[in-house]
This record gives C-alpha cells, sequence and structure tokens, in this order.
C-alpha cells in the first residue's frame, strides 16, 4: 500500500529531526562464559590441599536488573538470557554464549540459577534445562583430590542447586545485594559485552576432608573403621575381623566407607551441602563488562 | 445604536417574476424601499432598537427601465412580514453560515403559494429557511395596477451564531430579529433587474427569476462556544460519508482523534486526541445530548467513558472542542471536549427498521421512530448487535435504546433524554508480538490457558436527564439540566499470563493474572446557569455575563480481584466504596467591540470532595500481629482548582478569523488514591491555541491551529494492574489543519491532519520499588501518535429520477485514517495504522440496499499496543524483559443492511 512507506517515512523523518525522542533503546548483550586456570593444588579447609581435575557449573538463565538489589525488585529486568549453558570452570578461555536481550540504562544488580530455575506456576515441578541435564542432572560436578593425612583422596562431588524458599518461587537462586551488586551502563547497539567469570577454588572452600579420613579402631557399633589407609572390618561386638591395605590397590580409606577408588558424593554429602553452599552463597562470579569501541 | 458582532444576517435577496412573463420594475433599483416587517416571530424578541435598522428597514427594490413602464408596468412584490428563519438548532454551536435560495411562487394576494429549495445548504438549514418563507407575507407584484402572481428568488444567509448551551439547549435560542430589509450589496447578483415570468415550473432557472435585494438581520444573544481555531463541528453529512461499526466509530471524524475498541465490544474505545493518550476517557469530556458520560474514579480507568450506546443513525453532529478555553468545559476537558447532538433531520424522519448481517456471523438489528410530526430532537431508537467477532473469544451482544423528546412551553423549551444500554462480551486479551512472530499464536487468537480463555466484560448503563431553557425579554436566557446515572462494569482481563503473587495467601502465587475489575456508580447532577441580555454603553461595544453551576454526586462500589480456573479467587486487590461530590462555578465575560473584535474572559473554580472506604487498608500480614488492629482504612480528602479561560478573536474580513485562546483546565484525582485530609490534587492542564479560521460559506471551511498544552500530572497504563498509574508531567506542542469542503450539492469531503510533539517533563525519579521506571525525562510520550490524519469522502444524489413512480438514490463514501508509528516505553514503536472504509447504499422509494466495507486492504493491524514484562508460557523460563503486546484491529469485514422506511 502506498499510504504505508508515506506514513514511515513521515515518521522516520520526525525521528530524525529530533521531534521523536525515546530514549531508552532495546539494544543486546554479547555474553561470554569463562573459568579460571587452576595449576596445581590451593588451600582447602584447614589447610587440607586441594587439586581439581573438573569444575563444571550450569549457569543461567541470568538477569541484569535495575535495582541496587535484585530478587522481588527485578520483575521487569534490564537485560536477560534464558537459557543455560555448561561451564568449564577450570578453562580460562572465554567462551561466547548468546545474545542477552537488553535495554539501554544502569544495571546495578543480577540474578542467575544453575540450570534448574524455580517456576511460580508450578514450584514443586522447577525446570531442568538440557544444560543441567546434561550433567546428570545437576548444577555442579566437580572432581579432583584432596590430600589429606598423607591420603590423596579422589572425589567427585555433584549438587542440583534451586529454588526451595517457599514465598520465592519463580525467583533465582542467586541475587545479588547492595554489597555484591554492579554499576555498569548498558549501552546502545549491542556496544556493552558481558564475560562472567567462574573461580571454583571457593567452591569447596567449607568442605571438610579432614572428616573424611581417620585414625581409628574398631569398636562396638561400628562396621568398618579406617586406621589411616588400612580399612578395617570390625564385628558387633566391636572386635577386629579384618584389615587390609587401600593403598594397595590404589584406594583410598574413608571414614565409614573403608577402601574406595574414588569418592562419589551427593548433594546431601558434607562435601555437597558444602558445595551448595560455595556456588550458591559463596564468592561469586565476577560479571566482567567490556564496551566496544 | 447599531448591531455589530454577535449578530446573526440573513441576508434575504428576492427576485420577482410575473405571471405574464413580463418585463419587471423592482423598487431595488428605483431606491424606492419596501414595506418594513410588520411581524416578527414571537419567540425572537428583538434585541435593537427600531431605529437601528432605520436606513434599511425596507425593502429595496430594483429599478426598472422605464421605457418598459407602458403600458403595464410590472412592480415586483414588497414584503409585508418577514418571518426570521430558525438558526437549525444542531447548528448553533457551528461555524457555517451558508446560503440558502429558494424559489417563492406567490399567488396574486401575495401569499406565498410554494416553496422550493433551488440551492440548498444541508437539509436542516434548508428546512429553517423553507419554514421562514412560507410564513412570509407580500404586497404582491402588480401589472399595472393588477395584482398578479410571481415567482421571487430569496437567498438567506445564515450567519455564524453563537452558542449559550449545548446545542440540544440551543436551539430553544432562536435569533432576535431585527426586522430590517436592505439594498442588496452592489456588483451582486441581486442587483440584477428582475423579470417577472408565470411560475411554469417549480424551480426556475435564473434567467427566469433573477434576484432583488433583501437583507434581514437577526441578532442572537447565543454564546461563543468555539472560542479556539480548534474547535470543530463534524456535520452528519460527513459522518455519514464513511460506513461506521457503530456511532462511536464517528469519533474518528474529528480533527486529532484516533479511537479503537482494542479489548473487546463491552469495553469502551481507547482515544487519542490531540497528542493525549485519553486511554478510556481520562483527558476528553464526551457528553451525548447534554448528558456527562465519564465516570470519575472508575475503578477501570479515571475518567471511563463508554460510548457504544451512540447509534449511528441519531447522530446528527459531533462538535469537538480541543485545548480548554470554555468555561463551561468541566472535569476531564485536559485534551478538549467532545459532544455528540441528537436527533434525527426532517427527511429522515419516520419509522426505520434496517437490518444489517455480514461477516463472523454479525447480526445488527435496528428500529428507529421518528414522528414527523415532531422536532428534530424528538426520536426513540433502539440498535440490538449480536456478533461471534473476528478471530478467536470476540463474541458477544450488546443492546442500546436512546428515547428523546422535546416540547416548548411558552419562553420554555423543555426536553428529555434516556439511555439505555448493555454489552457482554467474551475478550480475546492481548498477544505478545514475540509469540505472534514465532507462531506460537495467532494474530486474531488469545491464548489458551483458562485465565485467558476465561476473559470477558459486561457494562450495563442508564443515562437520564431533563433539560430545559428559557429566553426572556430583552436577550437574557438562562436553562438547567437534571440528570441521574447508573452503571455496572465487570471485566476479567489478563494481560500479563503468570507473574502474579498473592498478597493474601502469602506463597500463592502463578495462578494466572486473570484480573477482575468490578465497579457500580451511582451518579446523579444537575446544571444551571445564566446568561444577561446586553449592556450596550457605547455604540460599538456589547457586553454580557454568563454565570452558571454545576454538580454531581457518585456513589461507587469497586473491587478487584484475581481470578484462577473455575472463578476461585486467590487474591484482593481493591475493596472500597466511594462518595464523591463535585461542584463547579464558572462566569463569563463577552466583550464584541465592532463587528471586527470578540474578546471572551472567563473563570472556573471547582471543588472535590471524596470520602472513601478503603475495606482492604491497613492490610500488611507480613508486618503486624493480625489482632492489632482491623483491617480498613476509611478516609476523606477534598480540594479545589480554580482558572481562567480566556480568548480573542478578530475578524479582518468576512471570511477570516483569526482566533488566540488560553485556559486551565483540570482533571480529578482518582479517588482511592488520596490520603486522609490529603489536598486532593487535581491535575491541571494549560493549553493555548493560536489559529485561523477561513470559511467560504459552507463551500469550504479550512482551520489551522497550532496548540501548546502544558499537563502537571499525566498517567499511564498500568498492566499489571489493568489500570492508570501516574507518570509525572508532561508537554504538548502541536497543530492541525482541517478543511471541509462541500463544492457540489452532491459531493462533501474533510480532512485532518494533526501533528504533536508530546514529552514527558518530570517522570517519577527510580525508587527501591520501582528501580527501572519505564519513562525518562524528556521523552517521547509512549503510545502517543506524532501525526494523526483522516479523510472523508462522500457523495449522494439521484440517480434516476423515476423507477416505476419512485426516484433511485446513491450514496458512496471513504474513509482513511493514519495512525504514525507510536513511541512505546523503552524505546519500541508500535506499527502504523492506516484504515480504508467504504460502502455504498442504493435507495428506492421506502427500501434501501447498503454495503459496508471495514478495513478494506484487510491491513493487519494493532489496535492497540503495550510494552510490559509478562510471562504467557508457565512451562518455560520466565520472562521479565518488558515486550511488545497488541490488540489486534479488526481485518477485512463486509455487513449488508437492508432498510425499510416510512
Amino acid at each position: 500500500m502506498r499510504a504505508k512507506p508515506i506514513a514511515l517515512a513521515l515518521c522516520l523523518g520526525l525521528s530524525a529531526s529530533g521531534c521523536i525522542d525515546t530514549l531508552t533503546e532495546s539494544t543486546s548483550i554479547e555474553l561470554a562464559v569463562q573459568g579460571t586456570r587452576v595449576d596445581g593444588a590451593f588451600e582447602g579447609r584447614d589447610g587440607v590441599p586441594i587439586s581439581l581435575e573438573r569444575a563444571h557449573i550450569v549457569f543461567g538463565p541470568v538477569y541484569l536488573c535495575a535495582g541496587f538489589t535484585a530478587g522481588n525488585l527485578c520483575d521487569e529486568s534490564l537485560a536477560e538470557w534464558r537459557g543455560a549453558v555448561v561451564v568449564d570452570a577450570l578453562s580460562a578461555e572465554p567462551t561466547a554464549v548468546a545474545s542477552m536481550d537488553a535495554l539501554t540504562g544502569t544495571a546495578r544488580s543480577y540474578m542467575y540459577d544453575f540450570g534448574i530455575a524455580s517456576r511460580l506456576t508450578t514450584p514443586e515441578m522447577p525446570l531442568v534445562t538440557p544444560a543441567a541435564e546434561s550433567l546428570g542432572p545437576a548444577s555442579a560436578v566437580v572432581s579432583g583430590r584432596a590430600e589429606v593425612e598423607g591420603q590423596s583422596i579422589p572425589f567427585t562431588v555433584s549438587v542440583r542447586v534451586e529454588q526451595t524458599g517457599a514465598v520465592e518461587q519463580g525467583v533465582p537462586v542467586v541475587r545479588s545485594g547492595e554489597s555484591d551488586g554492579i554499576e555498569q551502563e548498558i549501552l546502545p547497539d549491542g556496544q556493552t559485552r558481558l564475560r562472567v567469570r567462574f573461580d571454583p577454588r571457593p567452591w569447596l572452600a567449607t568442605a571438610n576432608f579432614r572428616a573424611l579420613v581417620e585414625d581409628a579402631a574398631c569398636e562396638a557399633g561400628r562396621d568398618v573403621v579406617c586406621a589411616g589407609a588400612v580399612e578395617q572390618t570390625c564385628a558387633p561386638d566391636g572386635a577386629l575381623v579384618a584389615s587390609r591395605e587401600c593403598d594397595a590397590n590404589g584406594q583410598v580409606c574413608v571414614r565409614e566407607r573403608g577402601c574406595v577408588d574414588r569418592l562419589e558424593l551427593g548433594a546431601e554429602s558434607q562435601l555437597g551441602r558444602a558445595l551448595r553452599s560455595g556456588v550458591e552463597a559463596g564468592a561469586r562470579p565476577e560479571f566482567v563488562f567490556e564496551v566496544s569501541p | 445604536m447599531a448591531l455589530f458582532a454577535a449578530c446573526i444576517c440573513t441576508s434575504t435577496t428576492a427576485a420577482a417574476q410575473d405571471l405574464d412573463g413580463g418585463p419587471a420594475r423592482t423598487e431595488a433599483d428605483s431606491g424606492v424601499p419596501s414595506e418594513p416587517p410588520s411581524e416578527v416571530d414571537s419567540d425572537v424578541p428583538t434585541e435593537a432598537p427600531p431605529s437601528e435598522g432605520a436606513p434599511d428597514s425596507r425593502a429595496a427594490p430594483a429599478e426598472s427601465e422605464p421605457e418598459e413602464e407602458s403600458p403595464a408596468a410590472l412592480t415586483p412584490p414588497h414584503i409585508v412580514r418577514a418571518v426570521p428563519p430558525e438558526y437549525p438548532a444542531a447548528r448553533l454551536s457551528g461555524l457555517a453560515h451558508p446560503t440558502v435560495v429558494v424559489i417563492v411562487t406567490l399567488d396574486a394576494e401575495g401569499r406565498v403559494a410554494d416553496a422550493q429549495v433551488e440551492h440548498g445548504a444541508g437539509e436542516d438549514f434548508d428546512d429553517a429557511a423553507l419554514r421562514a418563507v412560507r410564513e412570509w407575507r407580500f404586497d404582491p407584484a402588480r401589472r399595472g395596477e393588477t395584482p398578479t402572481a410571481s415567482r421571487i428568488r430569496i437567498a438567506i444567509h445564515f450567519e455564524l451564531p453563537s452558542f449559550d448551551l449545548p446545542t440540544s439547549e440551543a436551539e430553544h435560542i432562536g435569533p432576535t430579529f431585527d426586522a430590517r430589509v436592505q439594498r442588496p450589496p452592489p456588483g451582486r447578483a441581486e442587483d440584477a433587474p428582475p423579470e417577472v415570468s408565470e411560475p411554469t415550473h417549480p424551480t426556475p432557472s435564473e434567467d427566469e427569476a433573477p434576484e432583488v435585494g433583501v437583507t434581514a438581520r437577526v441578532e442572537s444573544e447565543t454564546r461563543v462556544e468555539d472560542r479556539g481555531a480548534g474547535s470543530f463541528e463534524i456535520d452528519r453529512d460527513i459522518l455519514a460519508a464513511a460506513p461506521r461499526r457503530e456511532g462511536a466509530d464517528m469519533l474518528l471524524s474529528v480533527p486529532g482523534v484516533f479511537a479503537a475498541r482494542a479489548e473487546g465490544l463491552a469495553i469502551g474505545h481507547r482515544i487519542n486526541l490531540r497528542g493525549f493518550d485519553a486511554e478510556h476517557g481520562q483527558d476528553v469530556e464526551l457528553r451525548v445530548g447534554g448528558l456527562p458520560v465519564n465516570l470519575p474514579s472508575h475503578i477501570h480507568g479515571q475518567g471511563y467513558a463508554d460510548v457504544g450506546f451512540l447509534i449511528p443513525d441519531v447522530v446528527q453532529r459531533v462538535r469537538a472542542t480541543e485545548g480548554v478555553y470554555d468555561p463551561r468545559q468541566s472535569d476531564f476537558a485536559v485534551a478538549g471536549t467532545i459532544d455528540f447532538d441528537l436527533g434525527v433531520a426532517r427527511a429522515e424522519r419516520g419509522f426505520r427498521a434496517a437490518s444489517s448481517y455480514g461477516a463472523f456471523n454479525t447480526f445488527q438489528q435496528l428500529l428507529l421512530w421518528a414522528p414527523e410530526s415532531e422536532r428534530e430532537a424528538t426520536f426513540g431508537a433502539v440498535q440490538y448487535e449480536h456478533t461471534e467477532g473476528f478471530g478467536q473469544r470476540r463474541g458477544g451482544d450488546r443492546i442500546s435504546a436512546l428515547v428523546q423528546a422535546e416540547a416548548r412551553s411558552g419562553d420554555w423549551r423543555l426536553r428529555g433524554l434516556g439511555i439505555v444500554y448493555g454489552a457482554r462480551a467474551d475478550l480475546a486479551g492481548v498477544l505478545r508480538a514475540d509469540d505472534i512472530e514465532a507462531g506460537r499464536v495467532g494474530f486474531y487468537d488469545t491464548y489458551a490457558h483458562p485465565t485467558a480463555q476465561s476473559q470477558n466484560a459486561l457494562t450495563g448503563r442508564f443515562l437520564g436527564g431533563f433539560f430545559g431553557t428559557y429566553r426572556a425579554d430583552g436577550g437574557s436566557n438562562g436553562g438547567f439540566s437534571v440528570w441521574v446515572g447508573a452503571d455496572t462494569f465487570r471485566l476479567q482481563e489478563n494481560f500479563t499470563g503468570f507473574i502474579q503473587r498473592s498478597r493474601v495467601l502469602p506463597g500463592v502465587a502463578g495462578r494466572g493474572d486473570l484480573i477482575e475489575q468490578r465497579n457500580q456508580t451511582l451518579s446523579v447532577g444537575l446544571s444551571g446557569r445564566f446568561r444577561t441580555e446586553a449592556w450596550r454603553p457605547w455604540e460599538w461595544l456589547a457586553a454580557r455575563v454568563e454565570v452558571g453551576l454545576d454538580g454531581r454526586l457518585d456513589f461507587l462500589e469497586q473491587g478487584q480481584s484475581l481470578l484462577a480456573r473455575r472463578n476461585e479467587t486467590w487474591d484482593q486487590r481493591v475493596d472500597a466504596s466511594v462518595f464523591g461530590t463535585q461542584g463547579g462555578l464558572f462566569a463569563d465575560l463577552e466583550l464584541r467591540l465592532t463587528r471586527h473584535l470578540r474578546i471572551n474572559g472567563g473563570v472556573r473554580g471547582a471543588l472535590l470532595l471524596y470520602e472513601v472506604d478503603d475495606r482492604l487498608g491497613n492490610f500488611a500480614p507480613d508486618f503486624r500481629p493480625r489482632d492489632s488492629f482491623i483491617m480498613g482504612f476509611r478516609r476523606s480528602a477534598g480540594g479545589a482548582t480554580v482558572g481562567p479561560r480566556v480568548s480573542a478573536e478578530v475578524k479582518p474580513l468576512e471570511w477570516l478569523s483569526l482566533r488566540a485562546a488560553y485556559g486551565q483546565g483540570y482533571r480529578s484525582p482518582q479517588a482511592r488514591t488520596l490520603e486522609d485530609g490529603e489536598r486532593a490534587p487535581f491535575t491541571t492542564v494549560q493549553s493555548g491555541d493560536l489559529g485561523a479560521v477561513f470559511e467560504f460559506d459552507r463551500v469550504l471551511r479550512v482551520a489551522v491551529t497550532g496548540y501548546w498544552t502544558e499537563l502537571s500530572d499525566d498517567v499511564a497504563f498500568e498492566p499489571r494492574e489493568g489500570r492508570l498509574e501516574r507518570i509525572g508531567a508532561s508537554r504538548r506542542l502541536g497543530a492541525v489543519l482541517y478543511a471541509q469542503a462541500r463544492p457540489l450539492d452532491w459531493l462533501v469531503g474533510a480532512v485532518s491532519v494533526t501533528y504533536v510533539n508530546a514529552e514527558l517533563l518530570e517522570p517519577p525519579p527510580a525508587t527501591a520499588d520501582n528501580p527501572q521506571p519505564p519513562f525518562e525525562p524528556g521523552q517521547n510520550l509512549p503510545y502517543v501518535p506524532p501525526v494523526v490524519l483522516r479523510a472523508d469522502v462522500g457523495v449522494r444524489g439521484t440517480l434516476v429520477e423515476d423507477v416505476l413512480g419512485e426516484s433511485l438514490r446513491g450514496r458512496l463514501g471513504v474513509g482513511y485514517s493514519l495512525l504514525s508509528p507510536r513511541p512505546l516505553p523503552y524505546g519500541g514503536f508500535a506499527e502504523p495504522i492506516h484504515l480504508f472504509d467504504a460502502g455504498g447504499s442504493l435507495a428506492w422509494g421506502p427500501v434501501d440496499l447498503g454495503v459496508s466495507v471495514f478495513n478494506l486492504l484487510d491491513t493487519r493491524f494493532a489496535a492497540y499496543e503495550f510494552l510490559f514484562t509478562s510471562n504467557w508460557d508457565p512451562e518455560a523460563i520466565p520472562a521479565r524483559l518488558p515486550a511488545r503486546h497488541l490488540a489486534a484491529g479488526a481485518p477485512f469485514s463486509l455487513m449488508v443492511t437492508l432498510g425499510l422506511s416510512t
């Protein structure tokens, strides 16, 4: 129709002449994730050396907000990416993830999930993203070794991190506050880029690896005890039934378990709770904003 | 004392032909005056003393050629009694001063044997002219000394009058008649020597009946209502040019207006006027037949006004006063005031039944009765409509009945008007644009969720009023009105999908954001006014003062809840009673200094008082022990406002009017937002207009005006609550061009272009509760189209004079509306809207058959667009970024109408 281009031209002309000024604009933010290269071991709780072999975490969905605190005050976001990705937190190589839909303005807080999102409509059935499904489903999987009392304990911890608060259903798990907020102007035309950098070392900061080992002897009520790297099998009356050197088979002796090739732990374990606490409430990833020239 | 500016001039020019066809001689040519009028309409007392017109208060007959006087010189007829034509009531607001040329056949005794319109100016003007001249008496034409029959041409000129009341009342105020007969100005056709001929044809040609000039001057005490250049009157010929789905669509022809029924059949139109996104009427004062339509403190929006009850066949004209310059303009006259005048023109009177059927199984039935013996304002009409609606969930039914009767009693004119309206409809709600683009939902569909499929609305309304006007000797006049209204409104609509949380039931969320709004209003009101006769200290000055008052009481019950499927209430947001009292006083001084300058200066004050019983007040379950208080918050508040309204008009030329105006208006607050003892904050508006009106009789009228308005506190739609929220001060700068043309009797056209730059000045700053306000200082107001264009063109006439004894008449018309892209919050732009409607009909005898096509090009358009956060996929990760939402406009549709008129 002829009228349409005329109308558009008229209005574009008005816009170009400055007669129409809408200030806030739609834009986008290129989102990338990266981890942190960790060479060798680092100290965990009580000075326990920990070396990581795998640190995968699911990141997303993520929202940037205009308020100083996110959460309920971020009913309207300034930028969002409703997907999720598995981040190799040991790789320092940035990985482009997606383009976030955004509006121009100042972002002051953020909130995100670990691949498992609470739904307002069915809080009992959180939405598990494909990224989280690929991990088990899980939000984070960490593998490594902890050097404790002369033993090198291989471990793998897998956790789901999801919203559990009844009054916070539909709200992401991690919501920044004033102390850990951001202050970043989101520019038009996709000039603003965001890189989220994870460092897995703090994730296990509260993990008590020393509790995994012991130097004990059989006693009543215990089936298996570790005397250092030696597994002892106990009779109900506490008498020693048998013992074996775990390291002879390349194994480690873990409290209550005896000789194991590898410690596989879930969310309800002490390590699992520590990992969940570490990723959810511990050190947050770094939100690095860059502006394209 | 001379008459000047305020005069209506009725110019009567006469030409004479005698029955014998001999040469004519007129006294105009000889300079011999005719007899002065011996009688005037008793309803129209003479305001000017007789001396005013002394020099020209006699006929100005033409002079005959001396050599043609023998053997039987013809003397043309003389006027001995001239009853002034009554300016058509509905036109009293108007801007037209057309000329109607009437061919009058006189018998040998000087009585009017026949009168036919030779050149008309619309049915109401034609009727007025014919009614008047049939009462005239003449000294018959004479051949020699022998009286003879003759035919004369009389050109009756209607000068633009002024209002003193809404039109329907103003009709009562007939013009004061200064019965003078003048010689026509030189050079006009009236100077031509008349001829006298046998009236063998009902409407002889000009050659047969040249004119002589007679001028009767009439003065009105009616007031000026078109204060600025932004006052427009859209007559029925323009309103009826293009087809209308319903009476409210006539708003489209008002310059600067775009109106769309975006939400559904039972919800009022959303109206844009001159850069104001007036939502459902918050910024436009709407009146129908003098009855106020806007509902204060309505749950769905302040000033909610649904004119869905209008029946197109009884809307005679729409008058728009854009800007706030008349002290009579009251609450909600922020962008301006729009009046619908009701009535049925004489040519359309009688009984009419019309059935329409068309697209989407839409059926309409109209019954209209307008007794031919009664005045234009008297009629009764009822219209029923059933439709399944386009797309999904747009079906509904509605019925509207309007009854109006008018009568005279002495100096009083009394009128009663009653309106009953009811409608219920399913609603489709809004759709996310990205869902449409992704194919997740069809453009004309609705979401499948139960809370989307449950959207509907019901409305019912009664309005009744009784109006009286009187005119006293000397020109003073006054009037009163009393009215009562009752309204019920219930809406279930889901704008945001699944993002709401219950405030009453902690931990309950996501059950679907189906907002239920309920509003019931009982209103009573009255008005009165008095206008003095003219005070004339000097010949060049006339002054009049008008004072008036109006008031209303409103009792409101309203509530807002959230509903889940099976109508379970899972949250309660509003449960309140409101009692509002509103009173207004105004005074208006009119000064006319010579006929070239008019100044109006007035003031209007208003007082508002509210009592609110907020039964959910003090609800804070998480912070206070439940047993420390009983929920509820009763409060009262009040406030007053006063503002000037001034205007000036300079008429350097007969066809040119230069106008300037400034005024302050107001909008009352939403009562529930007031705190106890709060000085009720009026939203105030200042506006100014500067423009010119060019008018060439009824043939062409062009108005151009630039305007500025500044609003203290604008509001915008808040979808999460489904109502309006404050967004701060705003300013508009714009211009309007409007042209009406009637170049031929059978052709009428009108076009308007409105440009506006609407800017937000002081939006609310970011707060902890609202850290990301969607509005910033300096940004263009969301939803306001910078450009609005409208064009109407219509042709009508007789196609075949005689088909089986009846004439075959035809009508064609088109209407085009353009709405430029509108800025949305957060920087988006809504798509432009351009719509063509076309229609035509054929009428033969009592039967007519018409076809109406709407959205001829089948443009897929959004009747309204919003930008806000929603989540329509409860299974997906919720979106929190504001997104475009739209309500689909109607696609191509066709209606066929079969009518029977008697």
